[in-house]
């Protein structure tokens, strides 16, 4: 029991601490949070002007949506990779549980998310969309988007100190889904096939979640969902497999 | 507590092996150590020497538990082991505060108990003024002198030392070396590995000597050393 206290222990500081010392880093503070989404909103707001995208009166929410909750994903799994890679000289010092360093970059990006998200919400109540009961939904998404980028960035994690030319499949991979993820057109008013196509990406369907949540107050697609939790245990049952079986062999082949 | 002359550590015909990358795909074996047996009694101060590349840094990880060894066992029978972490890393961002609290999570000391600690860490370590400015604003040695200062709160059954007692500036090494003897002197059951044969003749009750990751003798101190410092260098 103790032992179990002593991991949330370090959990919980060293998420905060890694927070904290991104802040201190930077010139900006936590502002960059807000702004980075916001430079990528006008970017895109003009491309969708220009080539008249979709325009009508909930562009910008619509856009906002998809790129601070892409912005969550792309940035947590990115980092969460790395995690074990690059706490290689603290495991050849100490025995530490290798999920310490994945969890806690994980929760580390999930407070920047839970920051940003509330200044989205405030946006969006000055933006005159009505706030509802069917926000309470959004923990769902939440929870859920949680425990896929933890089972996405958990299997990277465990890979790539064996395969460290798995970096170039992480950042090529996270564009390529970037442009799939239905961030700035709307999935459903495609055709069919790249509808199919599309679908197999589960943040098309995290991100369409949240537009409806937001927008319309209900989740119109559960089965959906449904796929994607489906597809998110199978992820962390294999990620916490591999890196429990591979805990004690990580130190002999990370550079010391 | 513990009897005298029980056994608090047994490595037992330890074996670890490392993939060499021979070419595409291809790896070879390397046997860091290939068969190390000894043990470590309760309050005794053991001994390890050995040239360079022996095994002895792959020894130590065996023993913490950071590895675990292709070929044999380590019984530690339910005593905690650690490596005095003097070079434990900290997140240059962070204060000197943060980064202590960071290290003693890391190394098994609770939260509340770090938190305790931490006016004896700050001025052990002769941080005034600089305890709560980010690591980056500090010297080398005052890193150093900050490792060690976090480093003595963990209180493991059986401490490892690597190397050296004392670390930093002249009277810094001798301040910190002092509490490392105290520790040992009181009863601390401990393993030093070291080159210098003045510290372990002072120190140890047993020494083993390892040679090509193998224990090639062990037993009283004065004895294995005279043997080891008699040694041809290969």
């Amino acid at each position: 029991m103790k032992k179990y206290q002593q991991t949330l222990e370090t959990i919980l500081f060293r998420s905060s601490s890694e927070m904290r010392a991104e802040v201190a880093a930077g010139s900006m503070g936590m502002f960059i949070w807000i702004l980075e989404p916001l430079l990528y909103l006008s970017a895109f707001y003009i491309i969708f002007a220009a080539l008249e995208l979709r325009g009508g009166k909930d562009a910008v929410p619509f856009l906002l949506i998809g790129l601070i909750v892409w912005k969550w994903f792309a940035y947590s799994v990115y980092r969460g990779a790395f995690s074990i890679w690059s706490a290689a000289a603290t495991m050849q010092q100490i025995y530490v549980p290798k999920y310490i360093f994945l969890f806690s970059t994980l929760l580390s990006g999930f407070y920047q998310f839970l920051i940003v998200f509330v200044c989205l919400i405030l946006f969006l109540l000055l933006y005159g969309i009505e706030p509802n009961w069917g926000w309470l939904n959004l923990t769902v998404v939440i929870f859920l988007q949680f425990f896929l980028i933890m089972g996405i960035a958990g299997l990277f994690a465990a890979l790539l100190p064996f395969a460290p030319d798995l970096q170039v499949v992480i950042s090529n991979g996270l564009t390529l889904i970037f442009f799939m993820s239905g961030i700035f057109f709307d999935v459903s008013s495609l055709s069919e096939y790249y509808q199919r196509i599309l679908y197999l990406n589960p943040m098309v369907s995290i991100i369409e979640t949240y537009r409806d949540i937001l927008l319309t107050g209900h989740i119109h697609n559960w089965s959906s969902l449904g796929i994607v939790a489906i597809v998110t245990i199978i992820l962390n049952t294999i990620m916490i497999y591999l890196i429990c079986k591979w805990d004690k062999v990580y130190p002999k082949v990370l550079p010391a | 507590m513990a009897a005298q002359n029980e056994i608090a550590l047994r490595v037992d015909s330890v074996g670890v092996c490392f993939k060499q990358k021979k070419g595409f795909f291809q790896k070879s074996d390397f046997w860091a150590i290939e068969n190390v047996s000894f043990d470590i009694l309760h309050g005794e101060t053991l001994g390890v020497v050995g040239r360079n590349g022996v095994g002895k840094s792959t020894l130590l990880k065996v023993m913490t538990g950071i590895i675990a060894p292709d070929r044999g066992h380590v019984y530690t029978y339910d005593n905690n082991v650690s490596l005095l972490g003097l070079a434990v890393g900290f997140n240059q961002n962070l204060s000197g505060r943060d980064n202590a609290i960071m290290n003693a999570l890391l190394q098994g000391v609770s939260k509340k108990h770090i938190e305790n600690k931490l006016d004896e860490i700050e001025d052990f370590a002769e941080l005034k003024g600089f305890f709560e400015q980010p690591v980056n604003t500090y010297s080398t040695g005052m890193r150093a002198r900050l490792r060690f200062a976090i480093a003595i709160q963990v209180n493991p059954d059986i401490l490892l030392i690597d190397e050296a007692l004392g670390v930093g500036d002249a009277s810094f090494s001798k301040k910190s070396a002092k509490v490392i003897k105290d520790r040992i002197l009181m009863g601390q059951t401990a393993m030093i590995v070291s080159h210098h044969v003045d510290t372990l003749n002072e120190l140890c009750n047993r020494v083993v000597w390892l040679d090509s990751g193998k224990t090639k003798m062990i037993g009283a101190t004065e004895e294995v050393l005279d043997h080891y410092k008699k040694a041809p260098i290969v």
